[in-house]
């Protein structure tokens, strides 16, 4: 908690309760608490933050979800670095929901898109300095989907009935082939 | 998987309410004269500024200022919320709480009022006055 406390800490103008969702006039959907100071009288409000490139974000459509990465239509992968860092802090750690202004489902995308981009190697200055690179972790890593890490792919190695039994299985019916690296596996 | 994912995991956890809790603990309201709290009960976006009343209206943050008066003014205008804070030096406070949280209204509350954020966290003895301000 205390680590949360302190990213907090340094984060005034965003902590301020986002229903970034439900925004639809300010493409950012960013504010900010603002005072303002007028004589003897101080005005704490909380403004809208308008973006200094206003012509690159993305537009809000109307779509069952306005989140930025379900607007951007495009799959965010691990190597998207640049758009990865902007919902991430110093240390390599991602933002609370309730800040980035994400869907739940495109959150749990982004936290797995940058736990690939870190086992990858592509964040060396954010990552853990004790990451565990023992074993196969060693090795560059290349991922197809962002759901690569939780599939385990089994090598089978065929035994040796499967090179010895092979009979004809019918008329007409080939043999079972042996695949052409059989010999490797 | 490995501790980076740990950190991860743990790091999208967003808990405003402990901030919130201290916050709220750090309140004094000696330097404040009176207090006027005003929202319409039916704006979806009171729901701060009622934690902050209700915040104010504590024991413990009651017997810092007896004289502090707190005055609510329950509207029926759809208005957002406000909150006006006359300090006894004549300087006077205005919040506009509509997209607020109570965590902010209270930490920046103790800010300008010149007390620290945050209060101390940890047992008080029960019998025991606020924490004076440093």
């Amino acid at each position: 908690m205390s680590l949360l406390l302190r990213v907090l800490r340094v984060l005034p103008p965003a902590s301020a309760a986002q229903s970034a969702a439900l925004s639809t006039s300010t493409p950012l959907s960013l504010r900010k608490i603002q005072e303002t100071v007028e004589g003897k009288t101080t005005t704490v409000e909380v403004v809208d933050v308008q973006s200094d490139r206003k012509q690159k974000l993305i537009p809000v459509r109307d779509e069952h979800c306005s989140c930025p990465l379900c607007r951007l239509a495009v799959k965010v992968s691990y190597e998207d670095v640049l758009i990865l860092e902007q919902f991430m802090r110093k240390d390599g750690t991602v933002l609370p929901k309730q800040l980035t202004g994400l869907c739940f489902g495109q959150q749990l995308r982004l936290e797995r898109c940058v736990m690939q981009a870190h086992w990858c190697g592509l964040f060396p200055d954010r990552t853990l300095p004790g990451f565990d690179r023992t074993g196969y972790k060693k090795y560059a890593r290349y991922w197809s989907d962002d759901m690569d890490m939780y599939r385990l792919k089994h090598n089978v190695v065929k035994a040796s009935w499967f090179y010895v039994k092979r009979y004809d299985v019918g008329k007409g019916r080939p043999y079972p082939k042996i695949p052409a690296n059989s010999a490797e596996t | 998987m490995c501790l980076m994912w740990q950190r991860i995991r743990f790091g999208v956890k967003w808990k405003p309410a402990e901030m919130q809790a201290l916050a709220v603990r750090g309140l004094n309201l000696q330097k404040v004269k009176n207090i006027r709290v005003s929202f319409d009960p039916f704006h979806p976006n009171n729901r701060s500024l009622r934690e902050f009343w209700a915040a104010l209206s504590g024991p413990k943050v009651k017997t810092t200022n007896p004289q502090c008066l707190v005055k609510v003014d329950i509207r029926n205008d759809r208005r957002p919320p406000y909150f006006e804070a006359n300090l006894a030096d004549g300087h006077r406070l205005v919040f506009k709480t509509e997209h607020m949280h109570t965590m902010d209204i209270a930490m920046r509350f103790n800010r300008l009022l010149g007390l620290p954020e945050l209060g101390q966290p940890g047992v008080r003895s029960k019998n025991a006055p606020a924490a004076p301000p440093k």
